[in-house]
């Protein structure tokens, strides 16, 4: 599967941290009421990035101040539903990303797991290059710190799933 | 009709008893006022008589009192004088009595150190003489135990010393090769710790060498190839297809 899926309601978040914030705001909209004109609500709204607050209308399909429309309710209770389930991927890296890279890495993700995932990413700078992967209870080590680790423990290079890949093209590029 | 003679004896009777009684009457009064008087006097008679007589006894028992108590204290005194006398007298015969018991009891004592000086040096002469004779068997047994097991006191040092030998030699053997495994384990343990800081070193090198040389280009592609490489190595593939 090389497709990449989305949600049903068309809204899409690519990061946990993302995700977190949506979910508080379902969560804001409803104790309000459902009312988009709740000052807290609206403060919330208004702090989002530009792109993920027009997803977010879009998605449950409301006007910026207007008040809620019809069955607004059981679609936010649909869309953090969705929100909720979707698998997560986290992900260790060495450096700060950019929104861009984040975009590639969660697309890629997607593409190799063949799931809507969301990416949890942590910053370690320790690990030099490559990253670190856990994914439903599984958990891989492609850092070059684990390369350089494992090359000292063997005495033989590096010899680790993937190693040798992961240094192969970057590296030799 | 009464004749007079006899009316006349009893008036005359009569009167005659009358008078008679009428004197007899007046004896009787006069002797009880009599009697009264009498009595009166002879109670005020008697009464003097008998203060006087109490009077008379009070003095009389006072002189008797007197002459006992002086009677009694000239008779304590010469008492207090006879017991005086009879204690010194008592005093005199003790000191006399236990000066002669004294004397008496030294004698016996000087009488009796004499017998027992003489008891004793006997005794310990005695006694001497015994551990003497009890030295010289006792010597003369030791002599002899010390004769026989000195013949067999060569023998038992040879072989002692020989087990001596023996277990001296086996303990600087096996101090020898503790010895040389603790050097070969210090040599072990000291060449992993040298290899360990050397690996660690030159692990830091690398790493700072690494992270010097890898880009933000580097590092995307670093990343997208582990992502490749997870799913080949199947971390995305469902618990199913597993």
């Amino acid at each position: 599967m090389n497709e990449e899926p989305r949600t049903t309601s068309g809204f899409d978040v690519r990061t946990a941290e993302e995700r977190d914030r949506v979910v508080n705001l379902l969560l804001m909209f409803a104790r309000s009421g459902f009312r988009l004109g709740d000052p807290a609500f609206q403060r919330e709204l208004l702090q989002m990035p530009d792109l993920l607050r027009a997803l977010f209308t879009d998605a449950l399909n409301i006007s910026e101040g207007t008040g809620s429309g019809t069955g607004v309710a059981e679609r936010c209770e649909r869309f953090k539903k969705e929100l909720s389930s979707m698998p997560m991927v986290r992900l260790e890296i060495a450096f700060e990303p950019d929104d861009e890279l984040v975009g590639r890495i969660v697309a890629a993700l997607r593409r190799s797991s063949g799931r809507h995932v969301v990416l949890d990413i942590a910053v370690i700078p320790s690990l030099i290059g490559g990253c670190r992967v856990s994914y439903e209870g599984r958990y891989k080590d492609f850092s070059v710190k684990n390369v350089v680790a494992e090359f000292f423990r063997n005495d033989a290079g590096p010899d680790a799933v993937g190693v040798r890949s992961a240094l192969r093209n970057p590296l030799s590029s | 009709m009464v004749p007079f003679e006899t009316f006349f004896t009893l008036v005359v009777g009569s009167l005659a008893l009358n008078l008679l009684l009428a004197v007899a009457f007046i004896a009787a009064g006069s002797a009880f006022v009599r009697k009264v008087i009498v009595s009166r006097d002879e109670a005020a008679r008697l009464r003097e008589k008998a203060v006087r007589e109490a009077k008379r006894m009070l003095e009389d028992a006072e002189r008797t009192a007197r002459s006992i108590r002086e009677q009694a204290l000239g008779d304590a005194s010469l008492l207090a004088s006879d017991a005086k006398r009879l204690c010194s007298e008592f005093d005199e015969r003790m000191n006399t009595a236990l000066d002669a018991l004294v004397k008496e009891a030294k004698q016996s004592l000087v009488r009796s150190t004499g017998a027992f000086e003489e008891t004793l040096g006997a005794v310990v002469k005695e006694r001497a003489a015994s551990w003497r004779s009890g030295i010289a068997d006792l010597l003369h047994t030791v002599e002899k135990t010390v004769r026989e097991d000195g013949e067999h006191f060569h023998e038992v040092i040879d072989a002692e010393s020989r087990r001596y030998r023996e277990s001296i030699t086996r303990m600087l053997e096996e101090s020898k090769s503790r010895a040389e495994a603790e050097v070969e384990a210090y040599k072990r343990d000291a060449k992993a710790r040298i290899d360990e800081a050397a690996k660690a070193t030159l692990q830091r090198v690398a790493v700072a060498v690494l992270g010097g040389a890898i880009d933000l280009k580097a590092h995307e592609s670093l990343i997208l190839h582990a992502i490749e490489d997870a799913k080949e190595a199947g971390m995305f593939a469902t618990r199913d297809t597993q």
